[in-house]
């Protein structure tokens, strides 16, 4: 082993710091170890879990929860099961598994009740990277739940249905993981043409192709912080 | 009965390292797993495990790698769609093995106790080869994770011990405290004091800011032992303990413990539909082993006060104090 002095390891040490950066302000998505608790909060076999969906920790406060003992003495009647569909979760959860298998910086984070109603959090926030210093957040539920008494601190541009979740994996998938020697505008284009001709998620089939584009270019944009630069 | 997500599988007893602060409980009691399972008993064990809601396996031992089957694990947890981690020492690691490891993904976290104090700890001169491995795996594509036990030994090198590896190619870093259990046992002086906690501290979260790289402290720690808990940005320092909550390990002989830390078998993975009713598993799954000292305490909703198995083999009780607290590291004094 080739032993550095003190100064010449902070300069090593600064180098491959520099290096990543440019590697990610490059576009290029490092690959960073989700070692964060967000790992355990994901709910890979929900449909398993029926009635019982599991205990997990929040990140906010450290609590548990999420059995069906705690959830009647902890969360209450408005339970995380209520809240949050099978559904929702099985296509959250989807999205995720991609993400990590295309080897994505992506984290997935349940919060308890408590500090969603106390802190008007969303239960769940799904976190792409950029780069290290540019972090996207997406979360659910969104304004749609007009019972829950968090509305308002719902509405805003990081809010997206799942169907835009879903579009947005496509996208990195698809285009911005696209193979070396694929040409990545021919890959977008291509990405482009298949969900413009396509009924959209949701069965929104009837909606106009400028409605469609508009829905597809704010959720590249709102999701993951990427702008088409149109071209007539 | 739903598991917890990740299932740690310690493949085999054998080592061909000896490290002092080596914790696997069987290199202190009379336990020493005298069989192992076989690849069809593992695989048997991954397709039970998966119905009850695991996700994520770890390969680990003794060293994983002196299972000769290791590789086809691997490759049948890959194709069961499990998210796999292999914990090695890295010395008997090979091209058929680092093939498999790239094909399946596997994220791989190597051993790396010291650099000058490498042999010290662990019997062997090898650290040539492990920073090595780690370049390979950069090379090859791979993610590593410089996994770091921090003792008295190597605290004065700690800096070097943790840039090292980064700058061979290790994309993550895992610093576990040196705590009692197993061979550590007989050398406890070496664990660190809580000022020194506190150094190793400072120092990881210099080292990752400079380099930008990510780490956490792997056992958890009491918070109040933390002297600057805002300080770290870099470096994750949990403080609630994931035992048969986020984790729980089988044994060489197919025996279930709620931590690798743990002296005790809760009991064989084909009863495990009677974890529901154990209360040893209970008791971690609940949390319900917070000690005396913490009673009261305004942090409780996120500190367990310590690892609670440590506590159990240092003092005897899961519920006794953390070996953080206890002034005196002598080895003459334990066990207690």
């Amino acid at each position: 082993m080739e032993k550095l002095s003190r100064g010449k390891l902070d300069a090593a040490l600064d180098s491959l710091k520099k290096l990543r950066k440019e590697e990610a302000d490059g576009g290029h998505f490092p690959i960073i170890l989700c070692y964060s608790p967000g790992l355990d909060f994901i709910i890979p076999e929900y449909y398993l879990r029926d009635s019982v969906p599991g205990e997990y920790v929040c990140p906010k406060c450290g609590k548990c929860f999420g059995t069906g003992e705690k959830k009647e003495t902890v969360i209450g009647v408005r339970g995380y099961n209520f809240i949050v569909s099978k559904r929702d979760f099985d296509e959250i959860f989807e999205a995720y598994n991609i993400c990590i298998k295309k080897g994505f910086d992506v984290e997935f984070e349940l919060h308890c009740s408590n500090c969603c109603l106390k802190d008007a959090l969303p239960f769940a926030v799904f976190k792409f990277r950029k780069s290290k210093e540019e972090e996207y957040t997406a979360s659910y539920p969104q304004m749609r739940n007009e019972d829950s008494g968090r509305n308002e601190a719902l509405i805003s541009e990081k809010h997206f249905y799942l169907w835009q979740y879903a579009l947005a994996i496509e996208f990195l998938t698809e285009v911005v993981a696209c193979e070396n020697g694929t040409n990545q505008d021919e890959a977008c284009l291509k990405w482009i043409v298949n969900v413009i001709s396509r009924g959209l998620y949701m069965n929104e089939s009837r909606m106009e192709t400028k409605t469609r584009w508009f829905t597809i270019e704010k959720s590249i944009k709102g999701i993951l912080g990427f702008s088409f630069e149109r071209q007539v | 009965m739903m598991l917890p997500a990740n299932a740690v599988f310690e493949l085999t007893a054998r080592c061909n390292h000896r490290c002092f602060f080596c914790s696997c409980p069987w290199e202190y009691s009379v336990d020493r797993p005298t069989k192992e399972l076989s690849a069809d008993e593992w695989k048997q064990i991954m397709r039970r495990y998966k119905m009850h809601g695991v996700s994520h396996v770890s390969f680990t031992g003794g060293e994983a790698t002196l299972c000769d089957y290791l590789p086809m694990l691997i490759e049948y947890a890959y194709e069961m769609g499990y998210a796999i981690t292999m914990i090695t020492n890295g010395r008997a690691v090979d091209d058929t093995l680092l093939n498999a490891v790239k094909k399946c993904g596997v994220l791989m976290s190597v051993s790396v106790p010291g650099l000058e104090t490498f042999e010290e700890h662990t019997g062997v001169d090898n650290i040539d080869n492990v920073l090595s491995l780690f370049e390979k795996c950069r090379d090859m594509g791979i993610k590593t994770v410089a996994n770091i036990a921090v003792t008295k030994k190597n605290l004065p090198e700690l800096y070097e011990n943790i840039s090292y590896p980064i700058l061979s190619g290790a994309e993550y870093v895992l610093l576990n405290r040196f705590l009692p259990g197993g061979r550590g046992m007989k050398n406890t002086e070496y664990m660190l004091s809580n000022d020194e906690l506190n150094e190793m501290l400072d120092i990881a979260e210099e080292v990752l800011t400079r380099a930008g790289v990510n780490g956490h402290i792997g056992t958890e720690l009491p918070y109040c032992v933390v002297k600057n808990p805002e300080k770290y940005k870099r470096l994750h320092v949990g403080h609630k303990c994931g035992a048969a909550k986020s984790f729980f390990i089988t044994d060489p002989e197919g025996y279930i413990k709620v931590c690798n830390h743990s002296p005790h078998r809760v009991c064989h993975w084909t009863e495990i539909e009677t974890l529901d009713k154990n209360e040893y598993w209970q008791r971690f799954r609940k949390g319900d082993y917070l000690p005396e000292m913490c009673k009261g305490c305004k942090y409780l909703d996120v500190c367990d006060g310590g690892c609670r198995e440590a506590a159990h083999v240092f003092h005897g009780r899961t519920n006794d104090p953390d070996p953080c607290f206890v002034k005196d590291h002598s080895p003459l004094l334990y066990p207690r």
